[in-house]
């Protein structure tokens, strides 16, 4: 039985405060503990986005991760981004899945959660050829090293690219090795070894082997000479044999070829339990198709829009669980991927049409453009409307954007005058530069009409031309939608720019009373 | 009676208790007040008591086969409400406006919601319309309940969508192309028409590189046509790029009109290419911008081993086997590895392994204002650039 008493010296003071430390320190450890287990919620949402925005986007496209307890590791996987590095924004950037911001956010908060990550990336990360293709492969692979990946495939557009680029691109860093790899291409030749073959990495204790490979069907499109590629099946079979000495927990493959070739392919190696093929439908299905051997298989969908993430519950009735997490807005935009972009933005800002190889083509009717100004001089009404529609500031929506695209071709080509909407190049007289060519800004006129700068001129007076070419010259510009055939050339125009990636929402019928310039309609 | 001190564990057993409990009920209270939070989506947060609504869908999951670009197709999906209180259903979102959902007899309201009684039985239907240039097809309508088990269904339809032609690849891109050799390339042209067609003209847009490049077809063999599902007729494609190509960027468009019994197509494939000299460097340390190896500053007690590679491409490919003429600054050492046929023998590699040693002199070639840069000259053996001058910018630290 202890009593109290005043301390009478220093050294018992010391002896009563000494008594009641280990208390308090197994009090505060064990409220760590406490508080850690329930800040570490599910990782449903990027940092510092709000309860109503992730409400908002699991209602639109399904709640995560539903019934999970933490996984031992979890593999998120990826692939087929086609070159969106970042959605578009056309019909609001909210509208929109996909692009490197989400995805890193996405990866930041299965990490926040407490979950072991590993990130693989099946490949094909652009779509196009050219100079542009080349600069956004760079900053894509750049993107993927800050996220830590550790395993990229190659897709076909990846390997068209030239092989100074890829080399560039893919190529150790420092003493980082490459996350790229794959068992049956080599660039430069298989024995350059500028990728691995294969990879195993650890994560939450489990062994995890990865490899990719190229299917035998597409290797033919690929005439890149640089590009060493061998048969599909010989060269996982040396790989496999590798692989299966790593005392893997788990082996992935990352096969670029159509589900069916993947399929065939995958029954001759029932080694790997996670089989990434690419092709397949827009989105992931719902549920991960059980192959034959048992393996399941991964669909990525299109466009980067979603990610497909495979948690490891060892010794549980369910040891692989799967959960297809769409990129919308409720992941919210990392600033470092941001600041990616913005970076490759400059690049194309700095290279401009000359660095990025871009020059005009002639227009197929020879013409040449006037600005939808000159079509204001008569056609009052029509202008009064495009005025009022936001056709008329669609340049500035480029340069609001963060960062800005105004020195995008991918994106000017449907936000100004004079270009090719689906080649993403200009015609001869087309929009330069705002410092050149202001008078071509914005999605005008001619976009739909056709190049109209002999016919103003004509009508101006600027040029004298008999009635017979007046005449012919206003007719190559009308447009009437009163015919089948007239209303289906006006809806192809509108279909250049108001595509199934850029407007999936587009309807004729449904979009057409905003812009209805039809004189005597006011 | 003299105050006495609790027992300092007790107290800590006490206060973690106390700190779990207001922890744990502040959590649980949050989970209560917002259950969208916990991840559960109800269409009623109502009383979880008493009888509930239960429902059943026998069918999630739809393929429709194969549909036209413009066509369109519809699919019902049946909901069963199995317990004991009205089942309310609520439209949630599509993930493709090509494809909607109504329920049978329109819902109520505005059409966003239906109650389907107990025991009875409702649908759902899902229609698409099959868009852009084709090929699969997958998408999903979701439906939200108050069945407590089941708060959100998803239906997903998948199928084919099917041009009326299709390229495969859809764009030819050609890397290295050579301007002292010529270049086949195939492609195949797919139709998926009823008819076989019949082509009518197959050309290169470009006048100018028309004279360059030569195009023919032929229908596709029965076995090209296996390759590819649904499709019904085509060409196998052929191009020949002729010597003589200038430097620089190609870009043009196949175009190959055909016709079926009721229809005229016109199919542009984009062409696109680069055409490069014959000698090119690529590795990690070759810098493209400023066109030389930038290798930084090396400590020699560290030591660096970098790789580069000289490619060759060409008629006189097989003639170049490089020789060290010149290395500065002496401390980098070169070495040449044997030549390397690659690409089916289109391309030569020869390795350029670059070192700096602990005995390697201390040198300063960074290429700045202060201190110019390096070289590594080779003699090449190609007949038109018998020796090669790669710069190089490396300071030699100890």
């Amino acid at each position: 039985m202890s009593t109290f008493q005043p301390p009478a010296t220093s050294a018992s003071l010391t002896m009563r405060v000494s008594a009641w430390c280990k208390p308090i320190l197994v009090t505060s450890l064990l409220t760590l503990l406490v508080s850690g287990a329930t800040v570490a919620a599910q990782p449903d949402r990027g940092a510092g986005v709000t309860d109503e925005i992730e409400a908002e986007f699991r209602k639109r496209n399904g709640t995560l991760f539903a019934g999970w307890n933490p996984p031992q590791a979890v593999l998120a996987i990826t692939g087929e981004l086609d070159g969106y590095i970042e959605p578009c924004g056309c019909t609001g950037k909210e509208n929109q899945k996909g692009g490197l911001s989400r995805r890193q956010n996405f990866l930041q908060a299965l990490k926040a959660a407490g979950w072991p990550v590993v990130a693989v990336d099946l490949g094909g990360q652009v779509k196009r050829f050219g100079r542009q293709a080349e600069v956004k492969y760079q900053s894509i692979a750049d993107g993927l090293r800050q996220m830590n990946y550790s395993g990229i495939g190659f897709g076909p557009a990846d390997l068209r690219l030239p092989a100074e680029e890829l080399v560039a691109a893919v190529a150790s860093v420092g003493n980082e090795p490459t996350p790229f790899l794959c068992a049956n291409v080599g660039l430069l030749g298989l024995d350059a070894n500028l990728t691995p073959r294969f990879r195993v990495v650890e994560i939450g204790g489990l062994r995890i082997g990865i490899t990719a490979v190229l299917g035998d069907r597409l290797q033919k499109d690929i005439r890149n000479p640089a590009v060493e590629m061998a048969p599909a099946r010989s060269a996982l079979t040396d790989v496999a044999n590798l692989m299966a000495q790593g005392d893997c927990d788990h082996q992935i493959l990352l096969c670029w070829a159509s589900p069916a070739d993947t399929r065939e392919l995958a029954a001759d190696f029932p080694q790997f339990d996670i089989v990434v093929t690419a092709g397949g439908g827009d989105e992931p299905p719902a549920e991960l198709p059980t192959l034959p051997s048992g393996s399941r298989l991964v669909e990525l969908g299109h466009k980067g829009m979603f990610a497909v993430a495979i948690g490891f519950f060892p010794g549980s009735d369910k040891p692989l669980k799967s959960q297809r997490v769409p990129l919308d807005a409720r992941w919210g935009e990392a600033h470092d991927m941001i600041q990616l972009l913005g970076s490759y933005q400059r690049q194309l800002e700095s290279l401009g049409l000359e660095g990025l190889r871009l020059s005009a083509v002639r227009h197929p009717t020879g013409r040449r453009f006037a600005g939808s100004a000159a079509c204001s001089e008569c056609h009052e009404y029509a202008y009064e409307v495009w005025e009022g529609s936001s056709h008329a500031f669609a340049l500035t929506t480029l340069e609001e954007q963060d960062p800005r695209r105004d020195s995008d071709p991918e994106c000017l080509s449907c936000h100004v005058v004079g270009w090719a909407a689906q080649r993403f190049e200009p015609f001869e007289g087309g929009f330069l530069s705002m410092d050149k060519t202001p008078h071509l800004a914005h999605n005008g006129c001619e976009n739909c009409h056709g190049p109209a700068a002999a016919h103003a001129a004509v009508e101006r007076g600027d040029v004298r031309a008999s009635a017979t070419e007046r005449d012919r010259l206003r007719e190559e510009l009308v447009l009437s939608i009163d015919t089948p055939e007239g209303r289906q050339k006006a809806v192809n125009n509108c279909l250049e720019c108001h595509d199934l990636d850029n407007s999936p929402a587009f309807d004729f019928d449904e979009y057409w009373p905003a812009v209805d310039h039809t004189e005597g309609a006011e | 009676m003299p105050f006495r001190l609790p027992n300092p564990w007790l107290v800590a057993a006490v206060a973690a208790l106390i700190g779990s409990l207001t922890g744990g009920g502040t959590a649980l209270l949050r989970a209560r007040s917002t259950p969208l939070r916990s991840g559960s989506l109800r269409a009623d947060s109502s009383d979880q008591s008493g009888p509930r609504a239960q429902v059943d869908v026998p069918e999630t999951h739809f393929n429709f086969g194969r549909v036209s670009v413009g066509g369109t197709g519809s699919h019902s999906f049946f909901l069963r409400n199995t317990g004991m209180a009205p089942l309310v259903l609520t439209k949630g979102a599509t993930s493709c406006t090509c494809t909607v959902s109504d329920f049978d007899g329109g819902g109520t309201g505005d059409g966003s919601s239906q109650t389907v009684p107990p025991g009875g039985q409702t649908s759902v239907r899902i229609e698409w319309k099959g868009k852009g240039s084709g090929g699969a097809f997958r998408q999903r309508a979701t439906i939200f309940t108050n069945d407590p088990a089941r708060p959100e269904i998803a239906f997903e339809i998948e199928g084919d969508v099917i041009p009326s032609w299709k390229a495969v690849p859809a764009m030819i891109g050609l890397s290295g192309l050579s301007p002292g050799e010529s270049t086949a390339v195939t492609f195949n042209l797919y139709t998926y028409a009823k008819d076989p067609p019949e082509l009518k003209t197959i050309r290169v847009s470009s006048a100018e590189l028309a004279e360059k490049i030569s195009v023919t077809a032929e229908p596709l063999s029965t076995e090209a046509l296996a390759a590819e599902p649904a499709a019904t007729g085509g060409f196998l494609v052929r191009l020949n790029l002729a010597t003589g190509l200038p430097l620089g960027k190609l870009r043009t468009d196949v175009e190959a009109s055909f016709g079926f019994a009721d229809e005229e197509v016109v199919a542009t494939i984009p062409l696109q290419g680069v055409v490069t000299g014959d000698l090119m460097l690529v590795g990690p340390a070759w810098d493209r911008r400023s066109k030389a190896v930038r290798l930084g500053t090396v400590s020699r007690q560290k030591g660096m081993v970098t790789k580069l590679f000289l490619t060759v491409k060409g008629d006189a490919r097989d003639q170049v086997k490089p020789v060290l003429k010149e290395v500065i600054p002496a401390g980098l050492h070169v070495e040449i590895d044997e030549p390397a046929s690659i690409g089916g023998g289109g391309v030569v590699r020869i390795g350029l392994t670059l070192s700096i040693s602990a005995d390697s002199p201390p040198a300063n070639n960074l290429c700045t204002s202060a201190a110019s840069g390096g070289r590594i000259v080779l003699e090449t053996g190609h007949p038109d650039s018998p020796e090669l001058s790669i710069p190089v910018c490396v300071a030699i630290a100890e």
